[in-house]
């Protein structure tokens, strides 16, 4: 996967469009950082530490790198076909106080199936030099989305751009698990 | 309501792993395995053929150890498959006892020789003759010859490689089979003939290079990689090994770009059909869903395919980065299949331990054509296995 496509991929595995949606809701901005900024970070942090020991960790599962694409894909294809019958994601309770960072921002609106085994292929294959740009700037474009107040018409853009993405998502996942297929 | 709502998405995440591990990515396991054990798994594989061979050159065709009963059938291109493999092993090994076996074995088959408006051609039963039986006994002959130099059968090996040529087409194509009565070539492709003419003219191409029988293979080695599905009506790609065989072979000039393209394709059809294999535990629900361990023939073809694409690997830099994926996958088969092999161990208990012994069996039943692509397929990883042990 080279990084262009790489950070195509997480940004659709990612969804900001469609996270943002399913973020804590505050009229307040600063609040909405306060919650939204440490919880993407933790649960970006997160998924480069599962992306760096993902090729270990496989080989302790035996499952060769190639054929573990094959399983990315169907996961992609099948979220991605979630994501586009549930255009908005269902509405969490939030934690209280800090711990809101962590539910529901960073599990399970980041760290979710889709970007876990996104990373885990991608670290294992092509290593953190494709998953951490990918990673990056999915949660650049996650925290600059957090500054949208999401009124009605910013509700509807978002979802709309949600459903943009899972079709990019569906489309990497059928040419993740051909990759596996193909490849020795 | 949080806890809940925690514990349903771990839930989902937790189940959704344990499908994905059942169904998708069940541990492929690779045992560990020695150059020396590959090495004992081709004598007592070479063991099987030889010693099931009769007095005329022909070998036992198989073996139904749940009934105990020798299959009296007999396949020519078979015979012709095995001759070839016995070749490669004498190639690896240097052994007489192999060259003499698999001399026994030509002759049989270089005593119905015919001939035509200037070719020869083997014709097993009497019938129309197979194309694809007369490119494994010319691939033999070529073997052979690399590996003693002697020049005794050149002139049979031309006749032959002329009677080849004449059943390709302008396309690259090739037909299957010569018709005694109408005495032309019969329309229609058999799913291996091509593959086995293209490269016993490759061969043919390193034993008399300035000869012209490598333009000729690589004509139907492209046919292979581009039109062949459509024209043949296939609708998916043949694993096809022999492809493979022409590919690893074939003069570096006469590969074109589309070629390697094609070269890559059929490693990762081979790639994906081994890694299938190890995860085949054929117990539980892995039997459900992955079936019995594979048929050794299959697997075989799969490894012999891979080996020879292994050696354009080493030879083209656009193909470089096969070689350590296939390597791994060469390794990881040696060990499946030393592991499935019956050993004398094993057979001792048996009916008939000779006809167990040194063979693969697929539910029960074995085929010389098992041992003989599974053999390929560990001669392939033999030198493989060798330079990962001395890299350690």
């Amino acid at each position: 996967m080279n990084g262009a496509l790489a950070v195509a991929v997480f940004l659709a595995a990612l969804n900001p469009a469609r996270t943002r949606l399913g973020m804590p809701e505050t009229a307040d901005r600063r609040l909405r950082f306060d919650l939204a900024g440490p919880g993407i970070l933790i649960g970006i942090a997160f998924l480069v530490l599962v992306a760096s020991v993902a090729e270990r960790g496989l080989d302790a599962l035996e499952i060769s790198p190639e054929t573990f694409r094959i399983a990315a894909g169907f996961v992609l294809v099948i979220v991605a076909a979630w994501m586009l019958s549930q255009p908005v994601p269902t509405a969490e309770p939030v934690a209280s106080g800090r711990l809101g960072a962590l539910w529901p921002v960073a599990y399970p609106r980041v760290v979710s199936p889709e970007s876990l085994t996104l990373a885990v292929t991608t670290g294992a294959s092509d290593g953190l030099g494709r998953v951490i740009p990918g990673l990056a700037i999915a949660a650049a474009v996650l925290l600059a989305l957090g500054a949208v107040p999401t009124g009605a018409i910013a509700r509807r853009l978002l979802a709309g751009i949600g459903r943009l993405l899972a079709v990019v998502l569906v489309v990497a996942g059928v040419w993740l698990a051909l990759q596996g297929i193909r490849e020795v | 309501m949080i806890k809940r709502r925690l514990a349903l998405h771990l839930s989902i995440l937790v189940i959704g792993a344990a499908v994905l591990r059942v169904g998708v990515v069940p541990a492929e396991v690779c045992p560990a395995v020695t150059s020396a054990q590959v090495a004992e798994a081709i004598d007592a594989a070479t063991g099987w053929l030889v010693g099931g061979m009769s007095a005329d050159g022909r070998y036992l065709y198989g073996y139904d150890r749940s009934v105990d009963e020798v299959n009296g059938g007999y396949n020519y291109a078979r015979h012709g498959g095995v001759t070839m493999s016995l070749f490669q092993v004498h190639g690896a090994f240097g052994s007489p006892d192999v060259l003499a076996a698999a001399d026994r074995a030509l002759a049989h088959a270089l005593q119905r020789l015919v001939e035509g408006s200037g070719w020869m051609a083997w014709q097993p039963t009497g019938g129309d003759i197979p194309v694809g039986a007369n490119g494994l006994l010319v691939a033999g002959m070529a073997l052979r010859r690399r590996a003693t130099g002697d020049p005794v059968h050149d002139e049979t090996m031309r006749a032959i490689g002329r009677f080849l040529v004449g059943q390709q087409q302008p396309d690259g194509s090739v037909y299957a089979y010569w018709d005694v009565s109408s005495e032309a070539p019969q329309l229609g492709f058999g799913p291996f003939a091509t593959g086995e003419t293209s490269w016993a003219l490759t061969l043919l191409d390193a034993e008399f290079p300035g000869e012209g029988w490598g333009e000729v293979a690589a004509r139907t080695f492209d046919y292979m990689g581009s039109e062949r599905n459509r024209v043949e009506g296939y609708l998916t790609s043949i694993p096809d090994h022999w492809a493979a065989y022409t590919a690893g072979d074939l003069r570096p000039d006469l590969l074109t770009g589309d070629g390697r393209g094609y070269a890559r394709r059929l490693a990762g059809y081979f790639g994906i059909r081994l890694r299938f294999e190890a995860q085949r535990r054929g117990t539980g629900i892995n039997l459900i869903l992955r079936w019995y361990p594979g048929p050794p023939a299959g697997v075989g073809t799969a490894g012999e395919g891979l080996g020879a694409l292994h050696r354009l690997s080493l030879r083209e830099p656009a193909l470089a980065d096969l070689k350590a994926p296939i390597e791994w996958r060469l390794a990881c088969t040696a060990g499946i299949m030393v592991e499935r092999q019956v050993s004398s161990a094993e057979a001792v208990s048996a009916s008939r331990p000779d006809l167990e012994a040194g063979a693969w069996f697929y539910r029960g039943y074995t085929q010389m054509d098992d041992q003989q692509h599974v053999l390929s397929t560990l001669l392939a990883a033999l030198p493989v296995l060798e330079a990962m042990e001395e890299d350690r």
